[in-house]
């Protein structure tokens, strides 16, 4: 499922109060039952505030949104905005990194980075007598990160260390990251998030310096801040902080269009692993395309729980699967619709064919007759549940709040999606399925278990 | 989008995971917290069932559980892997319609200690998912199985066994519980042996649903936005009424910690020489380290409060004992995670890293000597802790507790942990905060020299056996002769 479709429907169901204006929509979501009110602010350089009051406890989400993420790095130096996720830690001309550990385990302050092929968001969980530190601190490395060649080059092992452990040892992030490669002939998203390790390795201060320079400032920023905050106060602060920085064009992504797919990829890869598996995309739209709502339900459908169609199918009746999962992935440029399925240890390529058979005959399926009514509504429910589920903890909360505006790009006019799922019609997930499941728009990565050989990187000691 | 999550934990060399045991890190609040905190009420329902129930009306979900007192410890002799394979059964073959129809779940969890029957949901479907609750624990009491089904689940979990190696901490984590658990009824980990699974029949299936309806302990708690008061009572009337029975004489669930810990014993350190295994994994380029040991525990809050400060100051954070010169001299490791961890009758500290196959030798070689320094220094009662660090590592420590109590599951998991390992139900809360408040330099000093070196060293290390047996060599680390993955099953 697409987190970002649930986090768009869920911004439907909280209040979303511009500052400018602070007019309330409760009317339109009393019933929803739903009770954060969320205010926006722009300073005048450009950067985004978005703000939720929740005093349900003494805590505060604070997090910094980069809306530029992995397919945003520069040709040939990929795995740079991942980077910055170590970087970040490293230390500016006013603070070293000892001092910026220091000042978050002295507090008890609970700190994580991410990044993903859209954004990088730095993120923290702290006690509110803490703020006006965080803001120093945050403010600070905006501005004024320190970048050395040695910094550089021991972040950029540090990258390869955590490939090995996070990419390397899965065989389905292995196998992830082959599909959408093969799936992506020019778009960026076709490389690892975490970069190629050669390029990695030729990441320089200078390239470093200069991407930080282009991209970190605050009309490509948005900050995040929820809990027990009072939002005109925190407003004023930030505004104090950030704004002496100044008013830059926002970061521009080249246009880079995928030619549309026209006819099946493949790819069989051996290597050390327990069983075979099978991996399968799809390009599919948006996050901003309507049936990206659609390709939400039909992942639902397949793959959601014992009973949906695939596990029935393939794992309980026919026993061909051990484990099966499938999501659509509609991030801010077109997507992909991923299913993984994992065969039984001892099974043959021959079996490998027949599971890829049976799985395309349920698509088949699903293409000529439409889902059953009760079908639809469950997993409308489930969608919705899940969607709130994301919410219930501050960090989830600013989470929601921050990717759709890092995705989508929007700061007001989220209730317009409102009940975007309970509109889709069983024709709509029939006629999805034929226009995108279809085997010219499909890209099938097959493992084959061979026991593998490690090896090691130019440049690395 | 999920899958673009690709969640880094932490962005420098070696990561802050504090990951504090389950049970240790449950307790109390902040002082700051507890002024404007909304407790659990908690209500004894019957002799040996209570109901907690924690209202938070912002979001409209709901979350029932019950949780019986029985777990994967309480497996009877020769049967083990019973509670997990009726756990399996719950999941894979007992799908409630109606709660699919809804979107909502059903999950059903096996731990060591304990077995929670789950549903989640919107709240508008609180009745229905109340009456879901109550039916599946309903088919405890029937014949839910027949031999087909039976043998079915068997053969699907066996060959899930088969994709352990894909776990990358799976196979370390299994054996070093297993060789730190050793003479206790933890021993067997949460993964089942192929042997245990093919030898489970049916009546030992219906024996165990006997079992957990007459656990020493039961629980329900209901939280979320669980609505107005008569459905409260309701929901507290099915509990009571549904006919958990206090425990025959000889039959098998729940243990308590007194007893526990007077059957099982630490063994002594007998040598400082560590017992280092290793396990052949496949999983390319990095070995996975898990090394750590038993402590004796303790029933006093004040004792358990410094074993809690002591992780943290050893390993837990970027500054600590270990961490720090790891990060400074030798950063080949992504992370390293120290965890502290207690169940009635067993506590164990270790820490949990990774590096590439050539360089275990090294890291080993490091972690060992800031133990064995930091033992020598305590032994001689040369090691000193300053006021300063006595108190960062407190406001560290205290400000994350409060951080790690941000959603209503973590303050019932908390407390039922609490109530588990006896030292408190709602009452808690506060008390575990002003132990670590008033924790003293000589009461640490004391807890390192009394209780916390002592045990032999566990180190279990898997990976590419042939290339970290070469390190190991060169830094002149004994170890036993390497293990297959598929032997520990």
């Amino acid at each position: 499922l697409s987190m970002l479709e649930k986090m768009r429907v869920l911004l439907t169901l909280f209040w979303v109060v511009p500052s400018a204006f602070w007019m309330s929509c409760k009317g339109e979501f009393a019933n929803i039952g739903v009770r954060h009110v969320v205010v926006t602010h722009q300073l005048p350089n450009g950067l985004n505030l978005l703000m939720v009051e929740d005093p349900r406890l003494p805590l505060v989400a604070f997090q910094t949104w980069v809306r530029v993420g992995s397919a945003g790095d520069p040709p040939g130096q990929t795995g740079m905005a991942a980077l910055f996720e170590h970087l970040y830690f490293r230390g500016t001309p006013r603070r070293s990194g000892e001092e910026i550990f220091s000042f978050l385990e002295s507090k008890g302050i609970e700190s994580n980075a991410l990044t993903t092929r859209d954004f990088v968001v730095f993120s923290h969980l702290f006690m509110p007598e803490h703020l006006d530190g965080i803001l120093e601190l945050e403010s600070d490395r905006l501005m004024g990160l320190e970048i050395t060649e040695e910094r550089v080059k021991q972040d950029r092992l540090l990258m390869l260390e955590s490939r090995r452990l996070r990419v390397e040892a899965s065989a389905e992030a292995r196998m992830g990251e082959a599909l959408w490669s093969l799936a992506y002939r020019t778009h960026p998203y076709r490389w690892p998030v975490g970069g190629y390790p050669p390029d990695v390795l030729n990441l320089t201060e200078a390239t470093v310096r200069e991407y930080y320079k282009k991209i970190y400032r605050p009309s490509n920023v948005t900050l995040v801040i929820a809990g027990k905050i009072q939002p005109k106060e925190v407003a004023q602060k930030i505004s104090e902080r950030y704004s002496s920085m100044p008013k830059l064009p926002p970061y521009s992504m080249e246009k880079n269009v995928e030619p549309p797919q026209t006819e099946e990829r493949r790819l069989v890869i051996r290597e050390n692993a327990v069983s075979p598996r099978v991996s399968i995309g799809y390009h599919i739209p948006s996050a901003a395309e309507d049936d990206s709502f659609a390709m939400d339900l039909v992942a639902s459908i397949l793959f959601e729980g014992a009973s949906s169609r695939v596990p029935k199918e393939l794992i309980d009746r026919r026993r061909l699967l051990l484990a099966a999962n499938g999501m659509a992935h509609t991030p801010r440029h077109p997507g992909l619709f991923v299913a993984h399925l994992v065969l039984q240890s001892a099974a043959t390529e021959a079996e490998v064919q027949t599971v890829e058979e049976a799985f395309y005959k349920i698509l088949l399926e699903m293409s000529r007759t439409e889902v059953s009514g009760e079908e639809l509504k469950a997993a409308t429910s489930r969608l919705t549940l899940e969607l709130l589920d994301s919410a219930r903890s501050l960090q989830g909360l600013a989470q929601f709040l921050g990717t759709i505006q890092a995705v989508l790009g929007v700061t007001s006019g989220f209730t317009r999606d409102f009940s975007k799922y309970t509109q889709v019609k069983k024709s709509d997930i029939r006629r999805v399925v034929e226009r995108y499941l279809e085997p010219n728009n499909r890209s099938v990565v097959v493992l084959l278990p061979e026991k593998a050989k490690a090896h090691r990187l130019k440049g690395e000691p | 989008m999920r899958f673009e999550m690709r969640v880094m934990r932490r962005s420098f060399d070696l990561p802050l995971l504090v990951c504090f045991g389950f049970f240790l890190s449950w307790g109390g609040s902040h002082r700051v917290f507890a002024a404007d905190w909304q407790r659990p009420q908690v209500e004894r329902v019957f002799e040996q069932g209570e109901i907690l129930r924690w209202m938070d009306p912002t979001l409209p979900l709901v979350d029932f559980t019950v949780t019986l007192q029985i777990g994967t410890q309480n497996d009877p002799e020769g049967k083990s892997g019973i509670a997990e394979l009726v756990g399996y059964y719950f999941n894979t073959l007992q799908e409630d319609p109606k709660l699919r129809a809804l979107g909502a779940s059903r999950s059903v969890s096996v731990e060591d200690d304990t077995v929670s029957f789950s549903v989640h949901g919107l709240s508008a479907d609180r009745e229905t998912l109340l009456a879901g609750l109550f039916d599946t624990l309903t088919i405890l009491k029937t014949k839910p199985l027949d031999f087909a089904a039976l043998e079915q689940l068997k053969s699907t979990l066996l060959k899930r066994l088969d994709h352990l190696a894909e776990s990358p901490v799976g196979p370390v984590s299994l054996l070093f519980r297993r060789l730190s658990a050793a003479n206790t009824p933890y021993q067997r980990g949460e993964i089942l042996s192929r042997k245990s699974i093919q030898h489970l029949t049916l009546e030992d299936f219906s024996r165990w649903c006997l079992a957990a309806l007459s656990a020493d302990r039961v629980w329900m708690t209901l939280s979320g936005d669980i609505g107005e008061k008569e459905f409260q009572v309701r929901a507290t009337t099915r509990f009571r009424e549904f006919g958990f029975t206090p425990k025959k004489k000889g039959m098998v669930s729940g243990a308590s910690l007194q007893a526990l810990s007077k059957k099982t014993k630490i063994p002594t350190a007998t040598n400082s020489i560590p017992r280092v295994t290793l396990i052949e994994q496949p999983g390319g380029a990095q070995a996975h380290i898990r090394l750590g040991f038993r402590l004796p525990q303790s029933e006093s809050l004040r004792i358990r409060a410094a074993g809690a400060w002591v992780n943290s100051w050893l390993a837990g954070t970027s500054q600590s004992q270990i961490q720090k010169p790891l990060r400074e001299k030798l950063p080949v490791s992504y992370g390293l995670q120290a965890q502290l961890t207690e169940n009635p009758g067993l506590l164990t500290w270790s820490v949990l890293t990774s590096t590439r196959n050539e360089m275990v030798g090294p890291l080993v070689r490091a972690i060992l000597e800031a133990l064995r320094d930091l033992s020598a220094q305590v032994s001689r009662q040369e090691f000193q802790i300053d006021e300063k660090t006595l108190s960062s590592v407190k406001k560290a420590f205290l400000g994350s507790y409060v951080a790690s109590l941000g959603s209503t599951q973590t303050v019932i998991s908390r407390w039922l942990g609490g109530e588990i390992l006896g030292f408190g139900g709602a009452s808690g809360f506060d008390a575990w905060v002003e132990a670590i408040d008033l924790l003293t330099v000589p009461e640490i000093q004391s807890y390192l020299k009394n209780s916390f070196f002592g045990s032999p060293l566990i180190v279990v290390i898997a990976g590419d056996t042939k290339k970290i047996q070469a390190s190991l060599t060169e830094e002149k680390i004994h170890f036993s002769k390497p293990v297959n993955w598929r032997d520990l099953l």
